[in-house]
């Protein structure tokens, strides 16, 4: 109190901040700000519950004993769950293997597939919005629809079963059966409904890319006499680079996260996310050591994504 | 390529054979018809899970359950479809598949238009106001898209916990009302739009949600479009935090698909096809916009 230096400095925050409200409420400029602040308040409370909090949150709680949802009755443990996941836990690594797999057939599948259909649908003649349509179809229909529609097509008398029964007896082979209850083959399962699901949305993404390629660029190469191959690799696949790296990156992120159809068909297979899950809410090893798995999988993605965006420089977001 | 569409183009003035004599026009024509069985075959495969679902919804069980291979019915019938339509609550005596419509109608339309007002205000307060501090802003949501979404899956839940929100519709709705990509994707539309717009609304005194609601929003009607339809979908087809948050007396469409014992495939496929029909009707309608939706969300990037 008796401090000039003090009080003046106090005054002049209250000034400041004074002198800013004044600003923000009676200038055109100000009022912009105003107005700004404001816009984005809802969002930014919604961005702060919904996504820092939680980062956060997966950060601290790994190094707790945490269990359930409740943030009481839990201990400090420092890195006692990482140390089990790299030394005891076996399911968390068999799950790792599992989602590299899935991974590794799915996206590279996923994308020629719907490269090829996206030629195939390219020429606008009869019955191309038809089919168009078509082949986007698994794409708007529920995760929860399609994997019950799979879990049948599966089944141990499901059609699918009984064509491979049918063509190893016919040629004599030994074809596993695809079973959701299977250990061994469930995730086979899970990689063919992937595919077929995941092609449509790829396909239009592909499909739009290249009805952005001037036609010109075409004609010029056909007047240079250059074939249908030759155009595709030298003028198409050039072009869509953006698009392909686009698709690549969100697969790359999105594949290794995969969890819900196994929830859905109760399969009989695990991935790392589906473990985080059961030892989170249903009473698995409990929620700390879970977000300790999330922490570790969350570094694998990141990983991915910045090798990503080292291969390409035009992508950035 | 060209050349081709020029005798696609002109054909009304020649008839079929004169037509036939040019040696482009056979080529065309050799490859339209190896593109239709391409087609035919690729959808057939496509179609197949569909049809197959729907078929089975028909089909009584002893037929559902039966080892040998049937493409077709041999007793219809709507056993199936009359026991989803009519399985009631044991406790509240209500139908349960019209509960859960309700339910999921009330999420989806809720959560969809509160996303949209709040990203695309947002998105407009990025590209246009440039308060002080929104570069900055800007740039930690772009960060934020990058980090995977499993690293907040759980910790969410545990937020909506600690909200008191556990089993409250507004603990499915609210982690929805708004996302980064959604925000993203509105700027980028408002930002190719002149600031001129803007500026002279001004000049006649507008005041600044004003310029927003009725100078920038008509613009950017086919973003708005890509936006409802992406939540539409979203939140029709949501199953995990339904599922996780909800109890069972409040169902939604895909936790209900769900609640049936999984050996009853019959039921299962016809309370699949009721929820997936509403959906199919709209792609049918709009498949312009659906697939508009997937390229602008796309390509923006």
């Amino acid at each position: 109190m008796t401090n000039p230096a003090l009080s003046n400095n106090k005054q002049s925050i209250g000034q400041r901040i004074k002198d800013w409200f004044k600003w923000l409420f009676t200038t055109r400029r100000g009022q912009k700000n105003l107005w700004g602040i404001i816009f984005i308040i809802p969002a930014m409370l919604i961005f702060i519950i919904f996504t820092v909090v939680p980062i956060s949150m997966s950060f601290g709680l790994s190094l707790t004993n945490m269990r359930g949802l409740t943030l009481t009755n839990m201990k400090f443990v420092g890195l006692k769950n990482f140390e089990f996941i790299f030394k005891v836990d076996p399911l968390f690594w068999k799950a790792m293997r599992n989602i590299g797999l899935y991974t590794l057939i799915t996206v590279p599948l996923t994308l020629t597939g719907s490269l090829l259909l996206a030629l195939v649908i390219k020429k606008p003649i009869l019955g191309t919005k038809f089919f168009r349509g078509l082949f986007y179809l698994p794409g708007i229909t529920s995760g929860v629809a399609t994997a019950m529609v799979w879990l049948y097509l599966l089944n141990g008398n499901g059609i699918i079963n009984n064509g491979i029964r049918w063509f190893n007896d016919i040629f004599n082979t030994s074809m596993p059966l695809i079973l959701m209850n299977d250990s061994r083959t469930a995730i086979w399962g899970l990689i063919f409904m992937t595919i077929w699901g995941g092609l449509g949305g790829n396909m239009v993404l592909f499909l739009a890319g290249m009805n952005a390629i001037p036609t010109n660029i075409y004609e010029a190469a056909e007047i240079d006499g250059a074939n249908r191959r030759q155009q595709f690799f030298k003028i198409t696949m050039p072009l869509l680079k953006p698009s392909l790296i686009f698709a690549l990156t969100l697969s790359l992120i999105g594949s290794p996260q995969m969890f819900e159809p196994i929830l859905i068909m109760d399969a009989n297979t695990t991935t790392p996310v589906y473990e985080i899950y059961k030892n989170a809410l249903k009473g698995g090893l409990g929620t700390g050591l879970a977000t300790a798995q999330s922490v570790i999988l969350f570094f694998f993605i990141m990983i991915v994504t910045l090798v990503m965006q080292r291969v390409n420089k035009e992508f950035k977001i | 390529m060209q050349a081709d569409k020029i005798v696609m183009s002109k054909p009304t003035k020649l008839t079929f054979q004169e037509k036939f004599q040019s040696k482009k026009y056979r080529r065309n024509l050799v490859e339209n018809i190896f593109l239709w069985i391409i087609r035919i075959f690729l959808g057939a495969v496509f179609a197949f899970p569909l049809y197959w679902a729907i078929v089975t919804s028909f089909k009584p069980l002893e037929e559902i359950i039966s080892p040998t291979i049937n493409l077709g019915i041999n007793n219809p019938t709507l056993e199936h479809y009359k026991y989803v339509l009519t399985w009631r609550d044991y406790n509240t005596g209500q139908i349960v598949i019209f509960n859960a419509l309700n339910n999921t109608l009330f999420i989806t339309i809720i959560t969809g238009i509160l996303n949209i007002m709040i990203t695309s205000v947002a998105g407009y307060a990025f590209a246009k106001l440039k308060f002080k501090g929104s570069k900055v802003i800007f740039r930690i949501l772009l960060l934020s898209m990058m980090i995977p979404g499993v690293i907040t899956m759980m910790p969410t839940f545990i937020v909506i916990s600690n909200l008191k929100l556990w089993g409250n519709f507004a603990g499915v709705i609210l982690p929805g009302i708004s996302s980064v990509f959604n925000i993203f994707f509105m700027r980028q539309f408002f930002i190719t739009l002149p600031d001129e717009l803007g500026e002279s609304a001004e000049i006649d005194g507008a005041s600044e949600f004003r310029i927003f609601f009725q100078v920038y929003l008509p613009q950017v009607k086919p973003a708005l479009a890509a936006i409802a339809i992406f939540n539409f979908q979203g939140g029709w087809n949501n199953f995990l935090m339904p599922y996780v948050v909800l109890p069972t007396s409040k169902l939604v469409l895909p936790t209900f698909i769900r609640s049936f014992p999984a050996e009853n495939f019959g039921q299962t496929m016809a309370a699949s096809m009721l929820s997936t029909l509403p959906i199919l009707v709209l792609f049918i309608i709009f498949q312009k916009y659906f697939m508009q939706s997937v390229t602008l969300t796309g390509i923006e990037k």
